[in-house]
């Protein structure tokens, strides 16, 4: 049996710091609702099946792939896409030695490289070059031939550790909405949960 | 692409994922990591009726100790099993060839939501957990609307993504005998890049009261116990096990493999997966010998 006319399901979630509700089709996957819903295009669909890391996002502080996740079932998850770490300043220090190292050129696997970088750095904060590259295998580039993002993550694990986020993870100018949960620690801050 | 349209409801027990289940059958897919799923489904590879997602079901995560042997439960996440560490001391059982495996499967952000049951009931012939259930000479549990059952690891694996469970069954997880401290075990896996499917792999146990349990993975179209490789490792102990032996174990791998191969270079290949997993073994056995594992 076929649904031409698919029932729409509500969801509530977290993105950004902000709580998110709609009524979406079951197929829709987060990476589509990201983007085309919420008009939060940061993260890039590559693939469109999980191997090429481009539409990573921070899922309840961990990375993961947006286009192998249904939107429907991220119920109640908080969500932080590359825009939302931006803006609260998560990446300063990698945005910056990207730059500085020409680790990006067309720029569509920066997000997925800098969450995979931003993961990494959270969880070894002295990663050895093979342990980058390890980290960032999972993301692939056609422009940099790679050396050049494993030279920006290496030179921002070696500077001293960013100023502290806010503790509820939300860029300094934004209250919190009356009825939005404290969030977690930010990666950043130690061993994700 | 966008995946065709289905149906979706959220499972609130097991028992009212198992009724929806044995209702659709082969209609119905089971979403739990959706690490694979979800990519079929974009691909259009899958196009059930209606999906399942049972990411929210309580019970069917973590590891336990039971009678019948150590259970991990199908909803764990390979990230957490990868770190298991602390959570098998707690427990006092250990299965540490599944927290190596753990830590090979696919990417971080792969690993982060994907489950253990997820990839057992998939049956991929280049996945990890079922070559490691096969060394370990652990149970698949299954469930379905009317009551439960096992089956042994090294049956239930039949062929290309094609498992022994049917249509209206569930994996619960896998049900392992413990490793003692005097047990070893040796992974070892070839791909071109960190993470990438697996062209070759090994993944064998030697328990101190049983025989060596060698098990190929990503040469062939499904997970396989290789019994001339096992019976080779057989008689001597782990700790002696030299080179000449680890390269006739994988001699015999070939052999066992024969046309199952998927094509020549795998079969090359696997034997020296073998060969490498069981001179990873012998440093283990070693290593625990001399008290510094």
């Amino acid at each position: 049996m076929r649904f031409s006319d698919a029932t729409k399901i509500a969801v509530t979630l977290h993105v950004n710091g902000r709580p998110v509700a709609a009524e979406v089709e079951p197929r829709v996957t987060l990476a589509a609702f990201l983007r085309d819903h919420l008009d939060l295009t940061g993260l890039h669909v590559g693939c469109g099946h999980g191997v090429c890391g481009a539409c990573a996002v921070l899922m309840d502080g961990l990375t993961a792939r947006a286009c192998t996740l249904l939107a429907v079932a991220a119920q109640g998850a908080r969500i932080e896409t590359i825009e939302g770490l931006s803006d609260r300043g998560a990446l300063r220090a990698l945005q910056r030695t990207f730059a500085e190292h020409g680790a990006l050129q067309c720029g569509f696997c920066t997000p997925g490289m800098l969450l995979a970088a931003h993961e990494l750095l959270a969880e070894t904060p002295a990663p050895s070059p093979a342990q980058i590259r390890e980290a960032l295998s999972g993301v692939i580039c056609r422009c940099t031939g790679y050396g050049p993002i494993v030279d920006a993550v290496a030179a921002a694990a070696s500077e001293s550790p960013p100023a502290e986020p806010r503790p509820d993870g939300l860029p300094s100018a934004d209250a919190p909405p009356s009825d939005a949960p404290p969030s977690q620690t930010p990666p950043d801050e130690g061993a994700p949960s | 692409m966008t995946p065709a349209a289905f149906d979706y409801v959220r499972a609130e027990t097991r028992e009212h994922a198992l009724e929806i289940l044995a209702c659709h059958g082969d209609d119905a897919a089971l979403l739990a990591g959706g690490q694979s799923l979800v990519p079929m489904l974009s691909l259009r590879l899958a196009r059930p009726t209606i999906v399942i997602d049972i990411g929210g079901l309580s019970g069917l995560s973590g590891l336990e100790r039971r009678p019948e042997g150590l259970f991990v439960g199908a909803l764990t996440r390979h990230r957490d099993l990868a770190r298991a560490e602390a959570a098998f001391a707690q427990i006092e059982a250990d299965a540490p060839l599944l927290s190596e495996a753990a830590r090979w499967v696919a990417h971080p952000s792969i690993r982060n939501r994907g489950t253990l049951g997820g990839a057992i009931a998939l049956g991929d012939g280049a996945a990890e957990y079922p070559a490691a259930a096969i060394a370990l000479g652990a149970r698949v549990a299954l469930a379905w609307r009317r009551g439960e059952r096992r089956v042994q690891a090294d049956a239930f694996f039949v062929g290309p993504m094609m498992t022994e469970a049917a249509a209206h069954e569930m994996v619960l997880g896998l049900e392992i005998p413990p490793l003692g401290p005097l047990d070893a075990f040796g992974f070892c896996e070839i791909a071109e890049r960190r993470g990438d499917y697996a062209l070759a792999g090994a993944a064998i146990v030697a328990r101190r009261d049983a025989a060596p349990r060698v098990a190929l993975f990503g040469a062939a179209d499904a997970a396989k116990l290789a019994g001339g490789a096992s019976k080779a490792l057989a008689g001597d102990a782990p700790a002696d096990w030299d080179e000449a032996l680890c390269a006739a174990a994988g001699e015999a791998a070939r052999a066992d493999l024969g046309d199952s191969a998927l094509d020549p270079a795998r079969r090359h290949l696997a034997g020296v997966a073998v060969a490498r997993a069981a001179a990873d073994l012998a440093k283990r056995a070693r290593a625990q010998a001399r008290g510094t594992r």
